[in-house]
């Protein structure tokens, strides 16, 4: 305790330790994520109540692709991060939204989203930023629409969860909203408070769940592997190498687990990596992460989320070089260049 | 079972937790279908439990409703706890409103959890009143749920709930909403029976949870917030620290621009890159204050950051700083006397906290330091190129053991 404050010195705080490193490095992911899960607990709560099955479904475009690219872009409007996402996700499937839109959604809003355009232009000050933050955005929708076109063409028993799977309503057909089915909804918010309320608990405890384990994981990596010394001596190695300099930033970004948006600033200043490499990271990092993972296990069957994964890790990959092709001509636009 | 009675629930106060035991505990509102078939008329009018005798499956919901409630009030009291002591000033950064955040989450997974305890009697809509614990669980809800029903043949848990169907079920719940649930299923009973759907909370429980798996879970869920709670030193040991900054050796490029929190001056509007033109020591001293010794107290980020911008470059070079941070050697150079003073900085929270560091140079004999200690270091600020790139360097005149400041984002 020598190195504490004598606040702190009274109250008896174990001394820092390997596994006090991992109890440190979980509970801080956990104390910031868990608040932002139980607002998505909270949200899946009011929609299970109140919104009516398949109206999102009328929002969208009727026609799969079009809809599919509106889903992409919903993290405008609704900007949520990706430990918020899942439990409302997982709520909209079973209100009829189309499964290869959720996906979109699910993958593209903590990217496409303006809070973590903001923080990614700020943290590449000095670097490219405009350039970064448009590139980030662009790429993380294309290969969330692009998810959410090969998904939708399986069957939803195929992809979901049973348990998810089990509790989907059917849309309603829009003209069965007539203004009189309309006003024989029930009237009693009393009861439907009650209904979110359970909603909502029932989420929190399911996702943070998932998360718990995600977390920790995450965190025992991180602490007692990933920055060992043994490790750091191939970095500038890996690094140099066009092939794999990416490969190990989005493995990187997986074992983070870090939060959109947060992750560009951890990335920006590293000198070692390519630019690309760290565009790699910063999309294949919210869409496919340790925490991720578990969190996608409480929609997606295993199968599911780990073909996800691969085809997120290859789609990331073959636009890395897609763009290592195209960077310098990039860069030296007149108008990337502020 | 043709009959529906208001009072008894279809399955009876013997209903056992397997679909073995009692084919018949759901009644229309569980979601799926079970591949067995039976004509299940249930009692829709059954009320909240009250002094009625409770089902044993009664007991198994209220039992993890109660598991729940405490596992909620467990997170929200470690949350609270966190937030109330300062903890929380460890853990998350003074940026943005995280800290608030757990405070606010907190507090609410407490009134969540007292809120549904308060209201278990309240039924959910499965006719009879288990609810969302286990309620259909008990059984295996994973496998394909066909049902078949005198009437009408549904194979896909879906279609309920849609308008046409409320209306002949003559239940007030609307078209939409979630219900999760056939009710097509509700052929026998007699249209005017009215039941009341309105909590559909109970539908949407995860069925793949047996009570006993549902029991682990949050088991799980308590043990892993208060253990991790009770072992935490707040702060990470100075070996993964070294590791850390021993990764980022090398590997950190310039600082890039000045984030506005670690500014000498107030920022420019965003977007510019320099300060205005017009930087001198006096705009610096308005908002930075001098020691009794004259010199700046500031921290290592701000003197880290500083190097990057040729503005505040020119005006501090030579002016007498001091700041603490730990200090180690450092082992890129071989040039005597020199070592580095570094913090770790976090952005959101500290698992993302990556060190920060600039290298210190006693040009006399250099102090006794420690290896990984907190020291106060003093020195003037230089300005120099490294690979490069312009890096701030104290030329250390002294530094004294100390210990680690209560920083807001840097420990």
């Amino acid at each position: 305790m020598e190195d504490s404050s004598p606040s702190f010195s009274r109250m008896s705080i174990p001394s820092p330790s390997p596994t006090g490193d991992i109890a440190f490095a979980f509970l801080s992911i956990l104390l910031e994520g868990a608040p932002f899960i139980l607002l998505g607990a909270l949200i899946s709560g009011v929609i299970d109540a109140w919104l009516p099955s398949g109206a999102m479904d009328r929002l969208l475009p009727k026609r799969a692709l079009p809809a599919v690219l509106v889903s992409g872009l919903l993290g405008i409007i609704f900007p949520v991060c990706e430990c918020a996402i899942v439990p409302v996700i997982r709520r909209l499937v079973q209100k009829g939204l189309p499964l290869g839109c959720a996906m979109t959604y699910m993958l593209a809003a903590p990217i496409v989203n303006p809070i973590v355009a903001l923080s990614t232009w700020t943290a590449f000050q000095g670097r490219d930023p405009l350039l970064m933050m448009l590139s980030r955005t662009g790429l993380g929708y294309v290969i969330a629409v692009l998810a959410g076109v090969v998904i939708s063409r399986f069957a939803a028993s195929a992809v979901l969860k049973d348990s998810v799977l089990a509790k989907i309503s059917k849309p309603v057909p829009a003209a069965a909203l007539s203004d009189e089915t309309i006003a024989r909804a029930p009237t009693d918010h009393g009861k439907k408070f009650v209904q979110a309320m359970r909603t909502a608990q029932r989420d929190f405890l399911d996702v943070a769940l998932y998360f718990v384990v995600g977390v920790a994981i995450a965190s025992i990596l991180k602490t007692q592997v990933f920055y060992r010394p043994a490790l750091q001596d191939g970095m500038a190695l890996v690094a140099g190498n066009h092939w794999i300099a990416a490969p190990v930033l989005m493995a990187m970004a997986f074992i983070l687990s870090l939060c959109s948006t947060t992750d560009a600033f951890i990335i920006a200043a590293d000198n070692l990596f390519p630019a690309v490499a760290k565009l790699a990271f910063l999309v294949f990092g919210p869409m496919f992460d340790l925490k991720l993972l578990f969190l996608y296990s409480t929609v997606l069957k295993p199968r599911a989320v780990l073909l996800l994964g691969i085809f997120l890790f290859l789609a990331v990959y073959g636009a890395g070089f897609a763009m290592e092709a195209w960077w310098p001509w990039l860069k030296n636009l007149t108008w990337l260049k502020s | 079972m043709s009959t529906p009675s208001p009072s008894t629930p279809d399955h009876g106060p013997t209903g056992g937790p397997s679909h073995a035991d009692h084919p018949h505990v759901h009644g229309p509102g569980c979601g799926h279908d079970h591949s067995h078939d039976h004509d299940h008329n249930h009692a829709h009018d059954h009320q909240p439990s009250g002094p009625v005798a409770l089902t044993e499956q009664e007991w198994t919901r209220r039992f993890l409703l109660f598991l729940e409630l405490l596992v909620l009030l467990l997170w929200a009291v470690v949350l609270v706890w966190f937030y109330t002591s300062g903890r929380i000033n460890h853990y998350l950064t003074s940026e943005g409103s995280f800290r608030i955040q757990v405070l606010i989450g907190g507090l609410l997974l407490g009134v969540m959890g007292l809120f549904n305890w308060q209201m278990r009697a309240i039924p959910d809509d499965c006719g009879h009143d288990h609810g969302e614990g286990e309620s259909c669980s008990g059984h295996d809800h994973d496998h394909d749920h066909a049902h078949a029903h005198h009437r009408d043949q549904h194979d896909e848990p879906a279609s309920f709930c849609s308008p046409a169907v409320a209306k002949s079920c003559g239940h007030d719940h609307a078209e939409g909403e979630t219900c999760g649930h056939n009710h097509e299923r509700e052929d026998d009973h007699v249209p005017p029976h009215e039941h009341d759907h309105g909590p559909h909370a109970a539908h949407d429980h995860d069925h793949d949870g047996t009570p006993g798996g549902r029991g682990m879970a949050l088991v799980l869920l308590a043990i892993s917030i208060t253990g991790a709670a009770a072992i935490t030193p707040d702060v990470f040991s100075d070996s993964y620290k070294q590791n850390m900054l021993m990764a980022d050796a090398g590997r950190s490029g310039p600082p890039g621009a000045v984030p506005a929190q670690h500014r000498l001056s107030p920022a420019t509007p965003i977007g510019e890159a320099a300060p205005g033109a017009g930087l001198t020591l006096e705009t610096i001293e308005k908002y930075q204050k001098r020691n009794k010794d004259g010199n700046f107290d500031l921290d290592v980020m701000q003197l880290y950051y500083s190097g990057s911008d040729p503005e505040y470059a020119k005006v501090m070079k030579g002016q007498g700083v001091e700041t603490i941070g730990q200090v180690v050697k450092d082992t890129s150079t071989t040039e005597p006397g020199r070592w580095r003073v570094f913090v770790l900085q976090m952005t959101c929270c500290a698992a993302d906290a990556r060190p920060y560091s600039l290298p210190i140079v006693f040009a006399g004999p250099v102090p006794a330091l420690q290896e990984m200690g907190w020291f106060k270091v003093k020195g003037q600020i230089d300005y120099v190129e490294e690979r490069g790139i312009t890096v701030a360097l104290l030329r250390a005149t002294d530094a004294q053991p100390t210990i680690r400041p209560k920083s807001q984002n840097a420990f």
